[in-house]
């Protein structure tokens, strides 16, 4: 098909110049849309909060260049660092969760003695927590952990299992940072089982046959074959899920009512930014965090991907 | 003919996102001609002027309603880059300073010596910015008071007498004696511990001179919000939620929270809410949800005076049709019949132009026993200090509830949570000086 437009047009181009050559201002119009949208909608915003950064702009109005002041305050402000610790401490727990049970199930959907069937509705069923929105996802879950009229709660103490109501969402912060991992796990799993899956089915079946040939268990098989081959793609899980996690807005911010609380428990790095940007209207020192998380990961990707590197090797 | 086909859809392609790009609200000034004002505003009631000033003058006005939540973050956008696209703009009290500032509404002082006689004076020192120059006006005043059952009164403390009842409610300490009289009697105090913060600001600005101001008397609100919740004086239905509404009308469920009644356990302990702390747009809500006991309330006077909210309306400084936005806010809040107008349209809402007020004094308001609610919120107006509000009080209250939140829960005694309250504010406002912990 691209081979007919393409002879089209050159016959078309032979017609009016027979000069084939000069189609290539074509391809610099198709790039055109992108390189229009990407400018506007990328490049500005990041260029424009750089230079907010060095500024002590409110949102409105004239604002002072302040040299590094943003940078040196945010790295000193000791409730942005609490609330990073907040968000390393959500996503730990959802990382750990999210790996583990992938991993778990892509070990039993491989195994080649059960011979598990149905992975195609499987595989879209643990996807699709991931395609709900994230609103409809912290209302369901407020709802069901609601602490004096929620159904997990109801269903723990008619099993007697719990003598008294957890307040999941309101009592103890670390309660609420579980319950948005685990929340964050639930999403994300079937994400990550489709990468491992993919990850898994693309190791030779030789190695396991020839394993299996000399005798090798199913856990040695899975020690020595299948968790050596499957590591880079945990680790590119990982660090998508890394990059993604310190940037934790949305499910914090609507399950608590957008307040962070209990105390400053839900409070994420990127929910201090945005209430610094739009409750306190201190736009300048927002976008300085802006770039200190974006620093931080950076550093992460970066040490991830050496050691990653380094395996392999 | 292909080439026209492909000229003519791509025009259409470009007027259908043009159309898009124009939608939002009940009308958008992109479209507005020379005889229509744009109106973007926070409060419906505007609709209701907006049609009012059509019917006396003939000029068009759209109006279009934006949540509280997302006024700033437009107002900001679109006048940040000097848009005309809005001709009169609005502000609640807390928001004027940073608007003001940020240069948005344009000088009235051509109506300064007309405010300044018509209308209850701190409805005009919150309508000047930092220079003095009058920016914003008010079409109504909105004094706070305590409003209380009368029956549950007269049934626990043998009498209805709102002078009688305000002496209950004469300090923080005084309230919580009175919740614990009601709390023997079955009856909680209020809806929840939010209440108490209306009185809360009464001694002092929250900031003034640079340093924070931490009074005797927010002290005293943190002692008596922490005894009111650990001693379970409060019904805990959060001001707002489905059972703080049920509440004026009769038993409610104890400690409902946000929940819906109807996931509410049948068999939950009841019991009723014996007062509510609202500005006087609260007398409005206790009407359309009181149903039986509708008549059976009081107001009174509290720890202090205060007010809460207000709509101030202003014109776009970018504005290409100030004078006529100019006229639309003179009609609004500096004309006699419109302030007369809008005691009928609204039901009872209470005006800023004292002489309406005066003429109104002796309206005796159905909802509230036929008590003569004019004439208290009237006094209570002119009792309002305006200099105790400042920029920051939206932030530092949340902070200070969090603080006080904190100690409620048992999760940190009162001098670390007031130790972080300061730590808080200190970040948040690294120019303002807070007092040693």
């Amino acid at each position: 098909m691209k081979g007919a437009v393409f002879a089209v047009l050159t016959s078309k181009k032979r017609r009016n110049s027979g000069c084939v050559e000069s189609l290539g201002h074509y391809g610099a119009l198709f790039c055109v849309p992108f390189v229009a949208v990407f400018l506007i909608f990328s490049v500005y915003p990041v260029v424009r909060t750089l230079t907010m950064s060095f500024t002590n702009y409110k949102g409105y109005g004239a604002s002072d260049f302040v040299m590094f002041d943003n940078y040196t305050r945010a790295i000193t402000d000791p409730l942005f660092w609490d609330a990073f610790v907040n968000t390393l401490k959500m996503w730990g727990l959802n990382i750990v969760l999210q790996l583990g049970l992938a991993l778990l199930l892509t070990i039993v959907f491989n195994d080649i003695k059960y011979r598990m069937k149905g992975l195609s509705i499987f595989r879209a069923m643990f996807y699709l927590p991931n395609l709900i929105a994230c609103t409809s996802v912290a209302f369901l879950f407020k709802t069901l952990l609601d602490w004096q009229y929620g159904s997990v709660n109801q269903i723990l103490l008619s099993l007697h299992i719990i003598s008294q109501p957890i307040n999941w969402l309101g009592g103890e912060g670390w309660t609420a940072q579980a319950v948005v991992g685990v929340i964050g796990a639930w999403m994300w799993f079937g994400n990550s089982f489709i990468m491992l899956m993919a990850g898994v089915q693309g190791i030779s079946h030789d190695y396991y046959e020839a394993a299996t040939i000399d005798g090798a268990g199913r856990w040695t098989i899975f020690a020595r074959i299948t968790m050596p081959l499957l590591r880079p793609i945990m680790m590119y899980v990982a660090i998508t899920s890394l990059i993604g996690g310190l940037q934790l807005f949305d499910i914090p911010y609507l399950i608590s009512g957008t307040k962070g609380t209990p105390g400053r428990s839900l409070y994420t790095a990127v929910f201090y930014l945005f209430n610094m940007a739009f409750t306190n209207r201190q736009m300048g020192y927002a976008a300085a965090i802006a770039f200190v998380l974006f620093a931080i990961i950076a550093v992460c990707s970066f040490i991830a991907f050496r050691l990653m590197n380094k395996k392999e090797d | 003919m292909k080439k026209f086909i492909a000229v003519l859809l791509a025009v259409a392609t470009c007027l259908s996102l043009t159309a898009c790009g124009g939608g939002g609200g009940t009308g958008s000034g992109g479209g507005a001609d020379d005889n229509t004002i744009v109106v973007w505003t926070l409060a419906e009631d505007l609709k209701d002027f907006a049609e009012h000033y059509e019917e006396a003058t003939g000029v068009n006005v759209e109006v279009t309603v934006i949540a509280p939540a997302d006024y700033p973050t437009k107002l900001n956008t679109s006048l940040g880059s000097r848009s005309s696209e809005v001709d009169v703009i609005v502000g609640e009290p807390q928001m004027l300073p940073d608007f003001f500032d940020a240069g948005f509404f344009a000088d009235l002082s051509e109506f300064d010596a007309a405010a300044q006689e018509k209308l209850v004076d701190y409805i005009y020192e919150a309508g000047k910015d930092e220079d003095g120059v009058l920016r914003a006006l008010s079409y109504q005043v909105t004094p706070g008071s305590v409003i209380y059952r009368r029956d549950l009164a007269t049934e626990v403390f043998g009498t209805d007498d709102p002078d009688e009842i305000a002496k209950k409610f004469s300090s923080y300490d005084e309230i919580v004696k009175t919740a614990e009289e009601l709390n023997a009697a079955g009856y909680s105090i209020f809806g929840d511990t939010g209440a108490l913060r209306w009185f809360a600001n009464s001694e002092a600005p929250w900031v003034k001179d640079g340093e924070l101001q931490m009074t005797q008397t927010r002290l005293d609100y943190l002692d008596a919000a922490v005894e009111l919740y650990q001693n379970n004086y409060v019904a805990f239905a959060p001001e707002w939620s489905a059972a703080w509404y049920a509440s004026m009308a009769g038993p409610l469920p104890f400690n409902a929270g946000w929940s819906e009644l109807d996931e509410v356990d049948a068999d939950a302990p009841t019991t009723q809410v014996f007062s509510y702390v609202m500005p006087s747009w609260g007398a409005l809500t206790i009407r359309d949800n009181a149903q039986d006991n509708k008549g059976k309330f009081g107001v009174c006077k509290g720890v202090s005076s205060f007010f809460g909210g207000g709509t101030f309306i202003g014109v776009n400084e970018f504005s290409e049709k100030k004078e006529a936005a100019m006229d639309f806010v003179e009609f609004c809040t500096l004309n006699e019949e419109t302030a007369e107008w809008w005691i009928d349209a609204s039901d009872g809402d209470i005006v800023s132009m004292k002489s309406v007020l005066e003429a109104n004094k002796d309206y005796e308001n159905e909802s509230f026993g036929n008590q003569k609610t004019y004439a208290f919120f009237m006094e209570e107006a002119e009792n309002v200090d305006y200099s105790l509000i400042t920029r920051y009080d939206t932030a530092i209250d949340t902070a200070f509830g969090q603080a006080i939140e904190a100690c409620q829960k048992g999760e940190k005694d009162t001098e670390t949570a007031l130790k972080d309250f300061y730590m808080e504010v200190q970040t948040v406002y690294p120019e303002i000086k807070v007092p040693e912990a």
